[in-house]
């Protein structure tokens, strides 16, 4: 062990620093860095207290070669960078105000300290005084006050010694983080000072004064933020320096501040859930703070307020109104535990929601405005649930099992005569409470008649054309069909509205009339519509004195995401889901609050050509298309997402493989043939068809147009499949779909992706493949003629058995042409709050039978 | 001679079509006695003047008293004798049939409105007999009579009368044509409709209606919708090849009003046969589906037509004593006929979904003068073909999907439905179907095999012979040419038996067909060479594969 003088140390530190051209940053009070100087100015100060020690035997310097020791005022604070990267260093201060840097020195922290606390602990001598046990005494003694420093870059040389007596500081290479930490606070570089800060926590936790700075930054962060209009994030820090520190200075006022702040901007977002929310996080943390107490207060007088309003209203008579005011004192105030209530809240929301039940659906999609029939092929969720609240056909398909089984809310009977080929109708001529669609007469069935068996009409439906050859009207409540042959089941040609054709004027400045055509039979019509919901009426209110109310108004809640209508819903925005993504079923069926309720039939997502483009009446590219998918792949790693992938199944056909019956017994789809499997992925067919195909079309596939259903989960499986056919040579371009290129006779797209429910495969199965609303012939002649003829052949057949054989045939026969692509069917789930009754089990569409159904009201109780 | 108009009333006579044979026109003098012929002469104060009053027996003689001498009497007698016991169609012969007018009834029915008064009903016949005498002139011999017994006077009632019921109030027998009209007045407008009854083919034609605002126009209007209701009657002289001449009746007599002309070039005759018995009264007619004949030219009563026709040698070339063939002019009265296809045998099966292309020409060879129009039979089977305006004549051309069925010429508007016989298709449809299923399995085994001949190959160069024996062993595994082949076969014979059993001929000729063309394509895109080659082409490799290796190994 060397003992050295600060004097030899220092020519050591020189020429240590002359071979590694090491240079300092700034000293401690100037932010700017500057290069410090290395070198010590010649002529030392032979003053130097340090050099009057005892010098080692053979380093000591001689007097030409002793330079000084940098002093503490030149010496510049390392950077961030070099604190953080390069090796770290001490700064030993000596009493001389020069610094030596050094290794890391031992103990740390409280270096000094540590090692004074150890000497004033040394005890006295004890024992016979020999000079040998003096001598070792003393030595001890002595040892105790030296400090071993190791010099950066003396490999060789051991450590150093230095007498305490001569150290004035010792700033640690954490002493310097802080206060670079310090610096980084002073220039408002928080995210650089918390780097540093966490660089300390993590090698030396607990290193004195890092808390406080952590305090520090964590504040003045907050404060930040909270001027950067980042209160939330603001918030967030300023709970987690409360959470350690809740004395802070300034802190109780800042979180008074960016709480309030916030529950004022939720508020005048009307989002009082978030509101509430702020409110009870400051609570939670500061009782007593006048922010709680004014904003409780304030709440609470706003749902009084409304609570107020919503009676007023209900004495009005306007329900909705009403409703709609209760709503919004809930949404206010709601009851929470522990928390102040607003008076009489529960009996006004109930009283008021019993007699006007309103249900509240979340849902992922809107109706598009301007769907018609020509567009209707690509009809989405939301168009349907549209389409079955605002009209009524007279004949609806109830249940499915081994056949459809229908029910009319129209007809009191309806008897065939004559071997069938007469059938008399007779209307019901009055309607139940809760029924929403006004009584029709025979006129109004007739006139319906008239646009469908009219061809000049756009309603025109051939295939009832084609059956029926007169239709007359008995008396105000019957009417008498004829049939030209007769139909395999009457109900199933009856599934349209009842319309009437009205003359209006053609625009607001032109007096001349244009015909149009007007639901008569309609349950719920449109009320409103925004850019986040949708809101339908019931078409007729029920009476006043009624026992019990239904379902008056259905609001449709806008969420854009799935899981977002999840969350929705176990807030308690919204009371049902019409449609959930498969992942999200357990969960929901697992709580209580719940019904989660498979529908009676499946739907099925599949691909199909456009009757009128060029490219794709290539057999030979239809097949490559089917041979190039990777199916199973998609369907489980993309669509179902859920580890149980039990709730969906490759097809080979358009028809579903099973259902529920009435009774909610599983039976097994009568149009689907089980002996047709699903074609398999075979890439290297896919490929070589490819090719083949691309010889008709001068060697190079065109690339072709994907058209796709706008749904969440089909566009995410339509870009898999486009991967799948690149991979295959098949370029595809997935389109926006707009209403313009949504035109079934358009040839701006090629194939188009499709999700379809068959409630009725015998009768549906024309329309499906001609992407047209109604069966016409001449729609047909894009298939080869044994097909086509096939297909018209089912639609003569006069007897159950023989139609599903044929369908079973052309099911064979639909897939070995590739008509279409099947890819997968998917089980569908309706989500109904237990509050809800009256739905049947299982249900065809979310929307059956809404008019009998009742919606207790029903408040959230949990905190937000 | 004139003709003469008179105004009579109808007599009833006897009805004689279906259950009785009908009267021939002529009497057969067999059954007329001395006596007759000898109340037919008539004695003049100086000379013996032989004019039979019957003015179908020819023209007068007389013959001076002085001469007459028992040798000319009794050639007279023999002449009259011979007359009268002459054949049917040697009196035909010998009558002209070209100076024969026609016997007209114009049978009109005004109905109840106070309008129609007794004197302007009165009067309207009368003007209508002077335009008919002047349009027709000696071509017809008209009895224009007021109708007491069509219910209600209108064109209801028109649509009403059936056949018997016509026959039950008109004596037939005496007329060659017959026109039902009816006059009713609506509001201002008066409305003429009209039927025309027929001897030549014993039927009741559809009803043609015009209007007029003009009380003092409804005797032209009459004579209008007559005009466009007369079919003149034609028969066949001559047959030589697709060009025939036929006879015109009254076709001596110019009508006054050249608008009246029986046939201009251009005009639609259509053929009828008629059958007769051993005592050659007619049995039946019968009509000749999708032929017509086109006037060429007119030049007094013949008229020389080209034949169009979707038969072959429909009139044939030499003519049965039994089958009498007779024409009618026709023309267009709807604006469209509803032409409904069915197989043959199965009326009540409409065939839906079968492409019906109209062309506009005359000859089947022709050029057509516009685009064609097409449709496709609807749910009852049937498309509306719409009357031409540029030439009457359309070629129908029926296809289900691309195989032809049928090609026929067809005149549209003048019946108002027509239904067409087409042979059975189901069977092709049937064959179609399998073959085309089976190119499909033929298509992938073919992209199959090409797959693993090049991944074969790619293998084998990279000296990987493990897996290209995989490969090869794939290959021999798909099918050949004598697995489809024996799918094809259980394809073919079936569909040709059911076809030999129906006796369809067109399904026999199909079915050969599509399995020849499916044959052939198997043959060629099966043909074992590709593979035999790579086995070569591998053994070689291999072989070199080996060598290499063996040196390698010296080495």
């Amino acid at each position: 062990m060397k003992r050295f003088s600060p004097a030899s140390l220092a020519c050591t530190m020189l020429a240590l620093m002359l071979c590694l051209g090491f240079s300092f940053a700034q000293s401690d009070d100037d932010p700017k860095q500057a290069p410090a100087d290395a070198a010590p100015s010649p002529g030392a100060d032979d003053d130097d207290p340090a050099k009057k020690d005892e010098s080692t035997e053979n380093t000591e310097p001689t007097e030409d070669e002793e330079e000084k020791l940098p002093k503490l005022a030149d010496m510049q604070l390392p950077t961030a960078e070099q604190l953080l990267r390069d090796p770290h260093r001490d700064w030993i201060i000596l009493k001389t105000e020069e610094v030596i840097v050094t290794e890391p020195v031992y103990p740390r922290p409280g270096t000094l300290e540590t090692m004074q606390a150890k000497i004033d602990a040394y005890p006295s001598f004890k024992g016979i005084r020999t000079p040998e046990a003096l001598a070792k005494y003393r030595d001890i003694f002595d040892e105790l006050h030296q400090l071993y420093v190791v010099l950066p870059g003396d490999d060789d040389s051991p450590e150093y010694t230095l007498h305490i007596k001569y150290i004035a500081e010792i700033r640690h290479h954490e002493d310097l983080m802080l206060r670079r930490i310090d610096v980084f606070i002073d220039e408002g570089k928080y995210r650089d000072a918390f780097e540093m800060l966490f660089v300390l926590e993590r090698s030396h936790p607990g290193w004195p004064g890092y808390v406080k700075r952590r305090d520090r930054l964590l504040f003045l962060e907050a404060g930040k933020k909270f001027d950067d209009g980042k209160a939330e994030i603001a918030l967030v820090t300023l709970e987690e320096l409360h959470a350690t520190n809740p004395r802070f200075q300034g802190l109780k006022n800042k979180l008074g501040d960016v709480t309030g702040r916030l529950i004022t901007d939720a508020v005048a977002d009307g989002n009082y859930r978030r509101a509430r929310h702020f409110l009870l996080r400051l609570k939670s943390r500061e009782d007593a703070h006048s922010v709680v107490s004014d904003w409780t207060n304030k709440l609470l007088g706003d749902s009084t307020a409304a609570l107020a309003r919503s009676q007023e209203s209900f004495a009005a008579g306007k329900l909705a109104a009403a409703v709609d005011a209760a709503e919004m004192a809930a949404r206010i105030w709601p009851n929470m535990p522990d928390q102040p209530t607003t008076r009489n809240l529960t009996p006004i929301y109930n009283r008021v929601n019993n007699r006007y039940p309103r249900l509240r659906v979340g849902v992922v999609q809107q109706p598009r405005d301007t769907t018609t029939e020509q567009t209707r092929f690509l009809a989405t969720a939301a168009n349907n649930r549209r389409r079955f609240l605002t009209q009524t056909d007279m004949f609806e398909v109830e249940h499915s099992d081994d056949s459809p089984h229908f029910r009319s809310r129209f007809f009191e009977q309806w008897e065939p005569t004559d071997l069938g080929r007469r059938v008399r109708f007779t209307l019901r001529q009055n309607r139940s409470a809760w029924e929403s669609q006004p009584v029709v007469t025979a006129n109004s069935i007739m006139s319906s008649f008239a646009a469908r068996l009219d061809p000049a009409n756009a309603l025109h439906d051939e295939r009832l054309a084609g059956f029926v050859s007169s239709v007359a009207v008995i008396s105000p409540f019957e009417f008498e069909l004829q049939f030209h042959r007769v139909p395999p089941r009457i109900e199933s040609l009856l599934t349209f509205p009842v319309t009437r054709e009205v003359f209006r004027p053609r625009a607001a400045d032109d007096n001349r009339l244009q015909q149009s055509t007007q639901l008569s039979s309609r349950r719920f019509e449109l009320a409103t519509r925004s850019d986040d919901r949708v809101v339908y009426h019931r078409l007729i209110s029920e009476p006043s004195d009624s026992y019990e109310f239904h379902v008056a108004e259905v609001v449709e809640q806008l969420y854009p995401t799935y899981e977002k209508a999840v969350q929705g819903l176990l807030r308690g925005e919204v009371s049902m889901l019409p449609r959930v993504h498969n992942r999200d079923v357990p969960q929901l069926q697992d709580d209580e609050r719940f019904d989660v309720i498979e529908t009676a039939l499946p739907v099925t997502h599949l691909i199909q050509f456009n009757p009128h483009s060029r490219v794709t009446r290539n057999r030979e590219l239809r097949r490559a298309l089917i041979f190039a998918l990777n199916r199973r792949k998609i369907l489980q790693e993309t669509v179902l997402d859920d580890p149980d992938r039990a709730r969906g199944r490759l097809v080979s056909g358009p028809f579903p493989t099973r259902g529920l019956s009435g009774n909610n017994r599983r039976v097994r789809g009568y149009a689907y043939n089980t002996k047709v499997t699903p074609r398999r992925y075979d890439p290297s067919l896919a490929a070589a068809l490819s090719l083949a195909a691309g010889k008709h079309f001068g060697g190079k596939l065109p690339e072709l147009r994907l058209l796709c259903v706008e749904d969440p989960v089909a566009l995410q499986a339509a870009r898999q499949l486009v991967k799948h056919w690149g991979a295959a040579g098949i370029r595809v371009n997935l389109l926006t779909a707009d209403d313009e290129t949504n035109k079934a006779e358009s040839t701006d797209w090629d194939i188009v992706y499709r999700i379809v429910r068959m409630t009725e495969p015998a009768v549906q199965l024309w329309p499906l493949l001609t992407l047209e609303p109604s069966a016409r012939v001449e729609s047909l002649a894009f298939l080869p003629d044994w097909l086509r003829q096939e297909l018209i052949e089912l639609d003569r057949l006069g007897d159950w058995k023989s139609a599903v054989a044929k369908l079973n045939d052309l099911h064979a026969h639909l897939a070995a042409e590739a008509v279409l692509i099947p890819l997968w069917e998917l089980d569908d789930f309706v989500v109904y709050r237990n509050t809800i009754r009256g739905y049947p089990t299982p249900p065809l569409h979310p929307y059956q039978h809404i008019e009998r159904w009742t919606v207790k009201p029903w408040l959230p109780n949990d905190s937000p | 001679m004139t003709g003469e108009c008179r105004m009579n009333l109808p007599i009833a006579s006897k009805t004689w079509e279906g259950e009785a044979p009908a009267e021939p026109r002529a009497q057969t003098p067999d059954r007329l006695s001395i006596s007759l012929s000898s109340q037919l002469l008539e004695r003049r104060s100086d000379m013996d003047v032989i004019e039979p009053t019957d003015p179908r027996l020819g023209g007068s003689f007389a013959v001076p008293r002085r001469a007459y001498c028992s040798f000319m009497k009794r050639c007279l007698v023999v002449f009259t004798f011979a007359a009268f016991f002459a054949s049917p169609s040697a009196i035909k012969a010998n009558e002209s049939f070209e100076s024969q007018p026609y016997r007209v009834l114009v049978s009109v029915a005004f109905d109840n409105d106070t309008g129609l008064s007794r004197d302007y009903r009165r009067a309207t016949l009368q003007d209508l007999a002077d335009v008919i005498d002047r349009s027709y002139g000696s071509m017809w011999q008209a009895d224009i009579v007021e109708n007491d017994w069509l219910f209600p006077e209108s064109n209801v009632g028109l649509q009403r009368v059936t056949l018997d019921h016509f026959k039950s109030q008109v004596d037939t027998a005496k007329f060659d044509k017959a026109f039902l009209v009816t006059v009713e007045m609506t509001g201002s407008r008066l409305n003429v409709s009209g039927r025309q009854w027929g001897a030549a083919t014993r039927t009741i034609g559809p009803v043609v209606s015009a209007a007029t605002f003009d009380r003092r126009d409804v005797a032209a209007t009459t004579a209008d919708v007559i005009r466009q209701l007369f079919q003149p009657v034609l028969t066949v002289e001559r047959v030589q090849g697709n060009k025939v001449t036929l006879r015109m009746q009254a076709g001596r007599h110019s009508p006054a009003d050249p608008n009246a002309a029986q046939v201009r070039p251009g005009d639609v005759i259509q053929p009828f046969f008629r059958y007769l018995d051993e005592k050659l009264a007619v049995r039946t007619i019968q009509s000749l589906p999708w032929t017509y004949l086109i006037a060429d030219s007119v030049d007094g009563g013949r008229v020389k037509c080209s034949l169009v026709s979707g038969l072959r040698s429909p009139l044939g070339s030499s003519r049965r004593r039994s089958v009498d063939v007779i024409a009618l002019r026709v023309r267009p009265h709807f604006d469209s006929t509803r032409l409904k296809l069915v197989p043959q045998g199965i009326p009540s099966k409409p065939l839906i979904g079968y492409s019906v292309e109209a062309v506009t020409k005359r000859n089947a060879n022709d050029k057509p003068k516009r685009e064609p129009l097409k449709q496709v039979t609807d749910r009852r089977g049937a498309v509306d073909i719409p009357t031409a305006t540029d030439g009457p004549l359309r070629w129908l051309y029926i296809r289900s999907g691309e195989s032809l069925l049928s090609r026929v010429p067809f005149v549209p508007g003048i019946a108002e439905a027509e239904i067409i016989q087409l042979p059975d298709d189901s069977i092709r449809l049937s064959v179609e179907g399998d073959t085309d299923l089976l190119m499909i399995r033929l298509v992938d085994t073919v992209a199959r095999r090409a797959v693993l001949i090049a991944r074969a190959r790619i293998l084998a160069r990279e000296g990987d012979w493990k897996h290209v024996d995989e490969q090869v062993a794939k290959i021999d595994k798909l099918p050949v040419i004598k697995n489809f082949e024996s799918e094809l076969t259980l394809i073919r014979v079936p569909a040709l038996e059911a076809a030999v059993r129906d006796k369809n001929r067109f399904a026999e000729a199909n079915v050969n067909h599509i399995c020849t063309r499916v044959s052939g394509l198997i043959k060629r895109y099966l043909d074992q060479a590709p593979v035999r080659t790579l086995k070569t082409d591998i053994a070689e490799l291999r072989k070199l594969d080996a060598e290499d290796k063996r040196l390698l190994k010296e080495k």
